[in-house]
């Protein structure tokens, strides 16, 4: 009669071997030198992956601190460097004439953490965490250090909702830097990291890999913000280019942003009500 | 069964005996090491508990180790590595339920060209393993190979004859 072999006295074997094994290699590291040199060589390499897995881990869960850091100082610092941008403009237009400097300049920043994102939708929709009580309004621009991620469209205390880039319904104005030439970037909600710029005319030269920036003309967003490059082109009806835009930003690993505001816009938008009516 | 269990406990002090005494009392040069015991090893019958049998195995190297004067686990490991690929070998060279129970797989048993390539291959893993530990590197160099070769050649023959003269004979 065959009896099958159940695991467990095979498990007990094979824990015996390894025991017995150890026991021997321990035997042999403890009564020659060679042996004993060469164990203690591998021991000091095993003790040093272990080592360096072990900082590389506390390096990685000390990020989030240090991501939180670096964003705050991205916007400090895009909040001076726009200053000085505006410091420079008065400058430029009237240098001869001393006038004050401007205390505000035409563009500030605020900070803002990700907390819900999505990007397998055609409306895809981005929440952050700061809202009404840290200045934020509809219709902001909001901006990551690779380009253009959405616009604001609805505000409560602490959060703030925005139709991401990602969405049919979104268009940003954009312009090829090379030749100025501007039209809307949309997203055709095929690829979360490709989008389509328009309205381009036929008789604009331009090549594979020249870059796309905001225009600066939707007083949303500051101009010559980079959003992606030239891979692939077509003309539409015979009258203009449809360009194909691969975009910097991956909108699958956003986690930080900036909320662009424009300090006249409500000067722009009183101007343009008042243009209108005449 | 009581009977079999002393004459084991005397088979095993037997090998252990002429292992000590081929190794210390003739100098077969540096590239041929002597190993008589591994046949004690691949002979145990399949009913024996293979715990047991890597206890007796560590046992066997231990001691040879010890009276033999090298470095001290050396034999003990490769006879444990042995002892415990020694059941393998069997179901490789053995049909389905041949052999169950308390039969010693001997030439007799087995035949001699099953005997043979049992001895072969439990030689042929004894003898690198024993190297690569005296090497202690998984890197075979030209001079082990040399020594493994000439090792096995010496210790099938020398298994092949002590089994042919002194178990083979005394069964009929």
């Amino acid at each position: 009669m065959a009896v099958r072999a159940s695991a467990k006295p095979i498990l007990i074997t094979i824990l015996v071997f390894i025991i017995l094994e150890g026991g021997a290699l321990w035997m042999m590291s403890s009564s020659s030198f060679f042996q004993r040199t060469r164990l203690n060589n591998a021991y000091i390499q095993v003790e040093q992956k272990f080592l360096n897995t072990n900082s590389n881990i506390l390096y990685y869960l000390s990020l989030k601190e240090a991501n939180t850091v670096l964003a705050s100082e991205n916007s400090f610092l895009r909040n001076s460097l726009a200053k000085y941008q505006a410091i420079l403009d008065t400058i430029r237009t009237r240098d001869s004439v001393y006038t004050p400097l401007p205390d505000s300049s035409t563009f500030s920043y605020i900070p803002a953490r990700i907390i819900g994102n999505s990007t397998n939708k055609s409306h895809n929709y981005i929440i952050i965490n700061k809202g009404r009580k840290a200045g934020i309004k509809e219709d902001m621009g909001v901006i990551s250090a690779n380009g253009v991620v959405g616009v604001i469209n609805a505000v409560s205390d602490n959060y703030a909702h925005i139709i991401s880039l990602l969405n049919i319904n979104q268009s940003v104005s954009a312009k090829i830097s090379h030749s100025g030439a501007f039209g809307p970037l949309i997203w055709n909600g095929v690829s979360s990291s490709h989008a389509v710029l328009t309205e381009i005319p036929q008789h604009i030269k331009f090549r594979m890999g020249d870059s796309v920036v905001t225009s600066g003309y939707s007083a949303i967003f500051p101009p010559d913000i980079p959003l992606g490059k030239i891979v692939g082109s077509k003309i539409v009806m015979g009258t203009h280019h449809e360009i194909r835009v691969k975009l910097f930003q991956d909108f699958n690993t956003l986690q930080f942003v900036n909320v662009v505001v424009n300090n006249n816009r409500d000067e722009i938008d009183s101007l343009m009500l008042k243009g209108n009516e005449e | 069964m009581k009977n079999k269990i002393i004459s084991d406990i005397i088979l095993f002090f037997c090998f252990l005996l002429v292992q000590v005494l081929l190794s210390n009392f003739i100098n077969f040069g540096p590239l041929v090491f002597i190993s008589i015991y591994p046949l004690y090893i691949l002979t145990r019958s399949r009913n024996i508990n293979p715990a047991m049998m890597l206890f007796l195995a560590f046992a066997m190297g231990l001691a040879t180790d010890y009276f033999t004067g090298s470095i001290l686990g050396l034999n003990a490991a490769a006879a444990t590595l042995l002892a415990f690929i020694q059941p393998a070998l069997l179901r490789l060279v053995t049909k389905k339920k041949e052999l169950e129970g308390p039969v010693r797989p001997g030439l007799n048993e087995l035949g001699l060209r099953r005997f043979f390539i049992l001895v072969l291959l439990g030689l042929t893993v004894h003898h690198i393993a024993l190297v690569e530990l005296e090497n202690f590197s998984m890197v075979l160099n030209i001079y082990s190979v040399i020594r493994i070769a000439l090792s096995l050649v010496i210790n099938t023959i020398l298994i092949m004859l002590t089994e042919f003269g002194v178990f083979y004979k005394n069964w009929r």
